[in-house]
């Protein structure tokens, strides 16, 4: 069958330099590279909790990996197409396999992905182990558009909720448990001690995020999840909803306050006066 | 079922063809390609117009061009555009039904009437999406992801009335249209395959195509289970996934006992692999692309086909990681931890595979070829985040964040597309025997490459300075009040992706009617398509299917005659060519 | 030439071809092509009943599970489909050993069956709905419905190519029918094997 070409190709006329499309390619990673560290330096929060302290130095080894990995890339990358441009007679190489350069490749990228694997599964379980039975309990709701809290109180104990029951966060009356319950659209946690927030919504799903603590975890309607944590610095921190819950979800914001025990302790005393 | 495949038997004798049954209920790929890509394009300057207009709120909150519930659908509607109605047509649709059979020695589909149907279909699935604009509430307000309660009750959220329910009969419809296709893309490559056309002789576009409709096969239908659920939770007072005690909007919602957790679980157990199957053949259409251009064989042939099969299988094993966070069983975090970061061992070694194959090639920058190179930098800039987004704890403080979007963009919107457009610049030639302008494809390459990098990649920055996402006006929170100015930044940039596509668009309106002649093989390609006349005719070779002789890439073969040794060429005495 | 009592001996397959055509499509390509588009179809719809069972299967381990009752009608309606199944797969062989006539009439029985086992979900149904047992009355009833449903939907797809081919069966080489048979085997089996797995999982407590 004679298939053969019958115009002249402009394959010929595509002879160009790749100048251009290397630097733009070292460029942008430069670029890129300054961006990110920038960014990481200048904008990301600072960790005021020992889980996301953690978490945030697993995010710096790998940062620090991939922009290796990014730049080398596009290092070669560059210099390729700028130095293998088509000249003239010059033949390409015939090049079609290196069994031990890709076997190095493979193995190479395989191991680092495993260890940092093993290393985030450690971390993981760190992060969801189970609370101590002496952690600070305080339970916020999400709910379309806003924040609340509810504290347990001297019985340490969470009276029931139903969302039908036409009171302050739905509770109870009837539930003993729910006599000495606090509830604020303050959210308090306290410094230096593991807290467990439980975490409830009352219509769809939101997801309580506060950037500070390098922590979220979403409202889940028919269930309470819940993060578990020990803040290290007392303050004031942002809190948003970081799950799409409707069409307020972007009035969502909050604050979270953490407090010395004995701060704390004192609002309780106001708060249980003031019923 | 014989039946169909016997209802377009090719005999050599011409039929009669009205303009209806030649060019719009046409049973030949090639037709059916084009109106697939076409389509997708068309739908494509959709969801980029949405994008403009929701990324200029962004940049101006003040302007008030969209209101909130109004930004919720038009991010909503730009997803779902772009995922189901653009990516995943244009590759197995457009491509994969112009090129397999071309590729691969055969004179059509295995099934040129299912073949019809599946672009039906699709064209069909539209139009409730379309409708959804003009409902009260209009579109969906949930995101592309539609996660009850938020998407299971109308009280919710405006676009939680009819429009939500109309998105889910579209994309009941688009699951059907894309079974059909991709039961004819699978039996085709494994059945149809001209002689000497082993599996390991196919171009990787067509390994990208195959890998990619095993995974459609596989994954639409659990989406379709999921949205039927989520019909019967809207429409009939089933409980699939809302549960009891809700009260929404003011109103006790008397569902009970569902869970939203198994939405996640179904939507992503398909969502995940979808977006590998948007990647897979981008994959090989570029490594077709950059052996062409750069006269060498694609380096690792094996390695190459491996790791679309790798990619292929491990995609199953990894939905949960979009889950980190959701409240699901912590165990189930640690498991999907490993399995993502595993599949990112095979998109390593396709990186390092295309750059050594540009290593000491003969580079001819052909726009397609400059896509080509720019696909292989995005997709690296996309995947490497994907190593801090699997690794569960690091995740934490990411998820739902620009981080994430630019992630996903990176890979899919900007990877991807460029794959595509690279596709359609080597590959417009033979669909219409014409040549898209040069100086047309640098200014719009150009454009895209610094407006994509100028969109997507600051978006990281966001997402490390704790900047969440879909929300409509950031000014409620005034820490984030600082990064203003990159959304300015990303919008102009934004700008630049648009234009760049406006020059798309006009070279090919140009190039149909008057653009540069393409004789059957402009490029000097190896591969099948190029035996044959630009634009092939009807049952694609004249006469007899050419036989096959050699693998795909056989270019710069030493002692070979010319640069390239095309497959369906017998030997030329004295050359010994390496490989399968 | 000897008279012989023995059976006559089953149509043989063509011999391969050369892998690929290389021209117009022979009568082994279609073939090939039908039989794995059946075995493609079953795998998606596998897939789709696999999501619905995943979702089955997960709430009925967790609180306030509450299977629907089960319709006696489908003890009989069962019996009709493993009938039927038992039937096509006679005279699938029948037609392998080129008995046409005795494949189309074990088909028509077959189709029969079918039909009666349609009735009896359907009769299900009613009985279900009139028990005061709707598709939202509890978890169990749901989720019977829908999967009963999406089974049926797919059974009524099964009858109507069944009819077809019983049909074409008029016109057609032995050779060509057992394939044709051979294939709906494939879809129609698992059908009813699917069915079994959901009669036996969807009243359990």
């Amino acid at each position: 069958m004679d298939a053969s070409p019958q115009l002249p190709s402009p394959l010929e006329e595509t002879q160009r330099s790749g100048l251009s499309l290397g630097l733009a390619v070292w460029l942008f990673s430069l670029l890129g590279l300054g961006g990110a560290l920038y960014a990481r330096w200048a904008w990301t929060p600072h960790s005021v909790t020992r889980e996301g302290t953690s978490i945030q130095s697993l995010f710096d080894i790998i940062l620090g990996i991939i922009l290796v990995a990014f730049i080398l890339v596009h290092l070669l990358l560059g210099y390729f197409v700028i130095r293998y441009r088509a000249r003239g007679r010059e033949a390409a190489l015939y090049f079609p396999h290196h069994t031990a350069l890709e076997v190095t490749y493979t193995a190479v990228p395989a191991a680092v992905l495993v260890a940092l694997s093993v290393a985030g599964m450690v971390l993981w379980s760190r992060v969801h182990a189970p609370p101590p039975p002496d952690a600070f309990v305080v339970e916020v709701r999400g709910e379309q558009f806003g924040w609340s809290a509810r504290y347990p109180g001297p019985d340490g104990k969470l009276g029931r909720v139903d969302n039908r029951i036409p009171a302050p966060f739905n509770v109870d009356p009837q539930d003993p448990a729910s006599r000495d319950d606090v509830v604020s659209p303050q959210i308090y946690l306290v410094a230096n001690r593991p807290n467990r927030v439980l975490l409830r919504t009352r219509d769809v799903q939101h997801s309580f995020w506060v950037p500070a603590f390098r922590l979220k975890k979403d409202l889940l309607p028919g269930a309470t999840t819940e993060l578990v944590f020990t803040p290290t610095q007392t303050g004031e921190f942002d809190l948003a909803c970081a799950e799409l819950c409707g069409v307020g979800h972007y009035t969502m914001a909050g604050k979270v306050r953490v407090v010395t025990q004995e701060e704390f302790d004192r609002w309780m005393r106001q708060q249980a006066r003031r019923k | 079922m014989a039946a169909a495949a016997e209802a377009h038997v090719h005999v050599e004798h011409p039929h009669r063809e009205s303009f209806w049954t030649r060019y719009v209920f046409s049973q030949d790929h090639k037709v059916i390609g084009l109106q697939y890509l076409l389509t997708s394009l068309f739908m494509a300057l959709v969801g980029g117009a949405l994008a403009m207009v929701f990324r200029t709120q962004l940049a101006w909150p003040q302007s008030g061009i969209l209101k909130a519930d109004q930004y919720l659908a038009a991010i909503s509607m730009h997803g779902t555009i772009m995922v189901f109605f653009v990516l995943t047509p244009a590759l197995l649709g457009g491509f994969a039904n112009f090129l397999v059979p071309l590729k691969i020695g055969a004179r059509d589909m295995a099934f040129p009437f299912v073949n019809m149907l599946s672009y039906w279909v699709f064209a069909l699935s539209i139009v409730p999406l379309v409708a959804s604009f003009f409902v009260p509430g209009g579109p969906l307000n949930a995101g592309w992801t539609a996660y009850p309660p938020l998407s299971a009750l109308p009280q919710a959220a405006p676009g939680s009335g009819l429009g939500q329910t109309l998105w889910l009969v579209s994309i009941a419809i688009f699951c059907v249209s894309s079974l059909l296709g991709s039961l004819n893309y699978i039996t085709t490559i494994l059945v149809l395959r001209t002689r000497g056309m082993s599996l390991m002789r196919m171009p990787l576009t067509v390994w990208g195509i195959f890998v990619a409709a095993v995974l459609a096969l596989l994954t639409f239908p659990v989406l379709m289970a999921a949205g039927i659920l989520l019909l019967f939770d809207r429409l009939a007072g089933t409980s699939f996934f809302v549960p009891g005690g809700l009260v929404v909007g003011g109103q006790v919602i008397p569902h009970t006992g569902g869970n939203p957790l198994l939405w996640q679980h179904l939507f992503w157990f398909f969502g995940h692999p979808e977006v590998y199957i948007v990647i897979l053949p981008p994959m090989g259409i570029v490594s077709d692309v950059i052996a062409n251009f750069a006269r060498k064989p694609v380096f690792g042939y094996p390695a190459m086909v491996a790791s679309m099969l790798a990619i292929g299988i491990l995609s199953f094993l990894v939905w949960g990681h979009h889950m980190f966070v959701s409240g699901m069983h912590p165990l189930l975090g640690t498991g999907f931890a490993l399995t993502t970061l595993l599949i990112g061992v095979p998109s390593a070694v396709k990186t390092f595979n295309w750059l050594a194959t540009l290593w000491r090639g003969k580079l001819y920058f052909s726009t397609a070829m400059l896509f080509a190179v720019g696909f292989v930098s995005l997709f690296v800039a996309g995947g490497l985040t994907g190593i801090h987004l699997g690794n569960a704890p690091v995740d934490i403080p990411l998820h739902d964040t620009y981080y994430v979007v630019g992630h996903f963009h990176l890979v899919m919107g900007t990877a991807a597309v460029l794959g595509i457009f690279a596709g359609i610049y080597f590959w417009f030639p033979k669909m219409f025997g014409r040549l898209l302008d040069e100086r047309l494809g640098r200014i719009h390459f150009w454009l895209t490459l610094l407006g994509v990098y100028g969109t997507f990649f600051p978006m990281y920055y966001l997402g490390m300075a704790g900047m969440h996402r879909r929300i409509y006006d950031y000014r409620a929170f005034p820490y984030l009040a600082h990064l203003q100015p990159v959304q300015v930044f990303i919008t102009l940039s934004a700008f630049l992706i648009f234009a760049g596509g406006l020059v798309l668009a006009y070279n090919m309106l140009r190039s149909l009617a008057a653009g540069r002649p393409a004789d059957r093989n402009p490029w000097r390609g190896t591969t099948l398509e190029w035996s044959t006349e630009s634009p092939p005719p009807h049952h694609n070779w004249p006469g007899e299917i050419p036989q096959v002789y050699r693998g795909p890439y056989e270019y710069s073969v030493p002692g070979a005659p010319q640069d390239y040794l095309p497959q369906w060429e017998p030997e030329p005495a004295g050359v010994r060519v390496g490989g399968h | 030439m000897a008279v012989t009592l023995e059976r006559p001996a089953p149509p043989k397959a063509p011999p391969a071809p050369p892998r690929g055509n290389g021209g117009p499509g022979g009568r082994p390509d279609r073939e090939r092509s039908a039989t794995l588009f059946v075995w493609l179809v079953v795998a998606a719809v596998g897939m789709f009943f696999l999501g619905l069972s995943s979702a089955l299967l997960s709430r009925m381990g967790s609180v306030g599970w509450v299977p629907a009752p089960r319709p006696p009608v489908l003890w009989p309606g069962t019996a009709a489909l493993l009938g039927s199944s038992a039937a096509l797969e006679a005279a699938r062989r029948a037609a392998y050993r080129g008995l046409l006539a005795r494949a189309r009439v074990r088909m028509a029985w077959g189709l029969a069956l079918g039909v009666g086992f349609l009735a009896a979900q359907l009769i299900g149904w009613g009985w279900l709905t009139s028990s005061g047992v709707g598709l939202a009355a509890n978890p169990g009833a749901s989720y019977f419905y829908v999967l009963s449903g999406a089974h049926l939907v797919h059974v009524v797809g099964g009858l109507a190519w069944w009819a077809l081919a019983l049909r074409r069966t008029r016109h057609r080489a032995p050779a060509v029918a057992a394939v044709d048979l051979s294939n709906l085997s494939v879809y129609w089996h698992f059908l009813a094997a699917l069915w079994l797995w959901l009669f036996a999982v969807l009243f359990t407590r």
